[in-house]
């Protein structure tokens, strides 16, 4: 029986394709209501909606559903032809048989195709952006052919709520925005086009060196991404201190004492030490002073970017779970649409419908008082405009599922984000005092949050204590108890983290909003990128950037990234030609492949001196036992357990056979401390939120209170392997 | 071939390096911190007396001193 037989659609029907089954679901039940009927067909669910004249299907896809592979077989380069295939054909062309295809995906498009080809009209539904044009559009001319997506209508949405899509369906936009769907294109073929060629270029020089082979990978994205940590940890590892100094005194205000940085920053000892000696016979004179009340208004509403910057600001969340998040958010219709680099909300966004809807919940009712009215009558919004979708915001709708506790805290950050940008400016009494000492001006100053306004609902440090310096009058002359002289020396530069790595590429242009999180995921999963909280680069990746570097140092800078990202820019403002820009492509591609032929031989080399190396084992501490070797991690040989042994137990001349247990659930980090009790390594375990010190000595008296069925003491012995 | 004494990397390109570009490197930085320390203090430090200050800051405090400026400075004391 077919489809069409099977979901009973016997009278001409509308198909709308949306980019989730999440999705298809909530705006079926937006435009349906109670006449939405799910139907599963070989277990994808179908909804339908009867009408009077024909009914309305909607179906949906699992994100992409087709991606772009080589045409024809063989890994070398260059390769510049590339087709089209269904998700679970992708690895057809390497000569195996596809491994056990995707029989969800096939279903979903063999019931598409179905669909296609016998709908009067055809809707696309997915997320209004680059990736769900190219989604809906690509699944129309694979299944259907052009003619389906020329004749193919739009819905416009930003939120999945019920008002949105309704008002969505009832004014849709009479086609595709095919210059959306084209910059789509570009940005995919480019990002085939460099991954796939950059890439075997690296692990063909590999191969040929070594005969082995490795998954290495660089692009047009991660090539500049992995230089900026390249160029940061040769700064740090070669940082040697500049030496500066400054000058301190302590004044003789009432009731007590206040010290003052008299002069920073001074380059030289003698004149450091000259007014050091000088402010034995000085006062401190106050020359001006000056008080008034100052506005400060609430931050801008978030954007993708901002949003994944606070999140891991305040929860360490990895930008790409907030975005993860952030995503399931939309899809439950509690916040907008998350990908966008917009910091204006729609101008006819009815605030106070949301507002009421927020205050009804416990935690934020009462804010009510400071959001209603709206401040001035409108929001503060930012400058970043994104055409496709505004800023995040919250819809106001109920949860239809319990949220785990990280898409609470995400949902609390947009819901908070939002209302403060409803609520009025936070005041601060601002006193600034110029004290003239020893011929040098030095300024003070002291806030005092005097109104909390919109602070009252993000909570941001404020000072509410006074201070000796509001007590000071013009004209008032101060003793100087001592002074000091400090010795400052420059430090190492901070080390990226994923939340500064991620405002790194904002600002230099690399990526997009809904690309970048990937790409820093990609360089952590190649090995490139090591540590979780603060990246540091490893020996390959070393490698690879120097190779590039030295080769083709072009696909290391952001210039050339920035470039096409400006063309595909203007595939939508300027209606360029997306084939323009994909040749250029190719034609620069060209360029940079024929130069990684030729040192080849080189880069191979390089690369596997690296590749070779054993790997390095994280060491835990020195070994209790033997006091020369260091404790390592180790696998039981028949058990699999973790346990610690000492690395000299391999050493043939004094081999030591220590072994410690360890707790088998947990991350382990070494922590460089020592228990009190016995002096024994303590490891740092973190188990989801709950991190705690371990002694590696399983006698240790710290341990021996510990309940046994308690998991902290839950470990076992392991032996050595 | 010649390579750098430190981590055998080949020598930086520069003919007369000792070492490699990234020890190189560091020893740029020290020999430019070693003349701003000189001008700041506005005394002669003799070259190894700076090494041994930039050995001991390193152990005082990791985050003053990078790792390969700690190399070359141990490496040119011990090669004294």
């Amino acid at each position: 029986m077919g489809i069409i037989e099977q979901a009973e659609l016997y009278k001409p029907f509308v198909l709308g394709i949306a980019e989730k089954p999440s999705a298809a679901n909530r705006i079926a039940q937006a435009l349906g209501g109670k006449k939405a009927r799910k139907v599963m067909i070989n277990n994808v669910p179908l909804h339908i909606i009867k009408g009077d004249q024909e009914d309305l299907v909607i179906a949906s896809a699992t994100g992409h559903v087709f991606t772009l592979i080589q045409d024809g077989y063989g890994s070398e380069y260059p390769s510049y032809d590339f087709i089209w295939v269904p998700l679970y054909q992708k690895s057809r062309n390497k000569g195996k048989r596809p491994s056990r295809p995707n029989a969800k995906t096939k279903v979903i498009l063999s019931l598409l195709e179905e669909l296609i080809q016998n709908a009067t009209s055809l809707v696309i539904m997915t997320d209004y952006d680059q990736e769900g044009e190219v989604i809906g559009a690509i699944i129309l001319q694979e299944l259907g052919g052009k003619y389906a997506i020329k004749k193919a209508k739009r819905m416009k949405f930003s939120t999945l709520t019920k008002n949105e899509i309704q008002r969505a369906y009832s004014s849709m936009l009479p086609h595709i925005d095919f210059s959306l769907f084209e910059s789509g294109l570009a940005r995919h073929y480019l990002d085939w086009l460099f991954g796939v060629n950059l890439s075997r270029a690296l692990m063909l020089a590999y191969k040929r060196s070594s005969g082995k082979y490795q998954i290495l990978s660089t692009g047009r994205v991660q090539g500049p991404t992995l230089r900026f940590v390249y160029e940061r940890e040769i700064r740090i590892r070669t940082h040697v201190p500049l030496l500066s100094w400054q000058v301190e005194a302590t004044l003789d205000t009432k009731p007590v004492p206040i010290t003052v940085t008299v002069k920073k920053a001074i380059d030289k000892m003698s004149e450091a030490k000259q007014l050091h000696e000088n402010l034995k016979h000085e006062y401190a004179r106050v020359v001006k002073k000056t008080t008034g009340i100052k506005h400060i208004p609430p931050p801008p509403p978030f954007n993708l970017s901002t949003l994944q910057a606070e999140a891991y600001r305040r929860f360490r969340l990895p930008p790409d779970r907030t975005l993860a998040i952030a995503e399931r958010l939309y899809l439950d219709a509690l916040i907008s649409y998350p990908r966008t680099d917009s910091q204006q909300y729609p101008k006819d966004l009815d605030h106070n419908a949301i507002v009421s809807k927020l205050v009804g919940k416990t935690s934020y009712k009462k804010y009510t008082p400071l959001v209603l009215p709206i401040r001035k009558g409108r929001p503060v919004m930012g400058n970043k405009r994104d055409p496709a979708h505004p800023a995040i915001f919250p819809t106001g709708e109920k949860a239809s599922r319990k949220l785990s506790p990280q898409e609470n805290k995400v949902l609390d950050l947009v819901i908070r984000r939002y209302l403060s940008t409803l609520a009025p400016d936070a005041l601060e009494e601002q006193t600034q005092v110029v004290l003239n000492i020893a011929s040098e001006k030095v300024r003070l100053s002291h806030n005092k949050t005097v109104d909390l306004g919109w602070k009252a609902i993000i909570s941001v440090s404020r000072s509410d204590q006074h201070n000796q310096i509001v007590d000071l009058e013009e004209g008032d002359e101060i003793g100087i108890i001592s002074s000091n002289i400090q010795e400052k020396m420059t430090k190492i530069p901070p080390r990226y983290n994923p939340g500064s790595l991620l405002k790194k590429m904002e600002q230099m242009g690399l990526g997009t909003k809904a690309t970048r999180a990937q790409i820093i995921k990609t360089l952590e999963q190649r090995g490139y990128l090591l540590g979780k909280e603060e990246y540091t680069l490893s020996d390959l990746g070393f490698t690879v950037i120097e190779v590039l570097k030295t080769s083709v140092p072009v696909v290391t800078l952001p210039s050339l990234t920035r470039t096409f990202e400006n063309a595909m820019e203007n595939i939508i403002q300027t209606n360029l030609s997306y084939e323009k820009v994909v040749l250029q492509g190719i034609i620069y591609l060209h360029h940079v492949l024929k130069k990684l032929h030729g040192g080849r031989e080189s880069i191979g080399e390089q690369l596997s001196q690296v590749l070779s190396k054993p790997k390095e084992l994280q060491k835990y501490g020195k070994c209790p036992v033997c006091k020369q070797g260091d404790l390592v991690v180790r696998l039981a040989k028949v058990s699999r357990k973790r346990f610690l042994g000492c690395s000299n137990y391999f050493n043939s001349e004094n081999p030591c056979t220590a072994s410690f247990p360890l707790p088998q659930k947990g991350v382990l980090h070494p922590s460089k401390k020592q228990c009190d009790q016995d002096e024994y390594p303590l490891i740092r375990v973190r188990r989801g939120r709950r991190t705690y010190y371990w002694c590696v000595n399983p006698e240790c008296p710290e341990r021996k209170g510990w309940s046994p069925s308690s998991k902290r003491s839950r470990s076992v012995s392991g032996e050595m392997a | 071939m010649n390579t750098c004494p430190i981590d055998e990397r080949p020598l930086a390109s520069d003919n007369d390096s000792r070492f490699c570009t990234y020890h190189s490197l560091a020893l740029n930085q020290l020999q430019d911190a070693w003349m701003s320390w000189k001008n700041a203090l506005e005394e002669e430090i003799p070259w190894e007396a700076f090494l041994s200050k930039v050995v001991d800051l390193r152990e005082k405090d990791e985050k003053l001193v990078g790792i390969w400026a700690l190399e070359v400075a141990q490496f040119l004391l011990s090669s004294k």
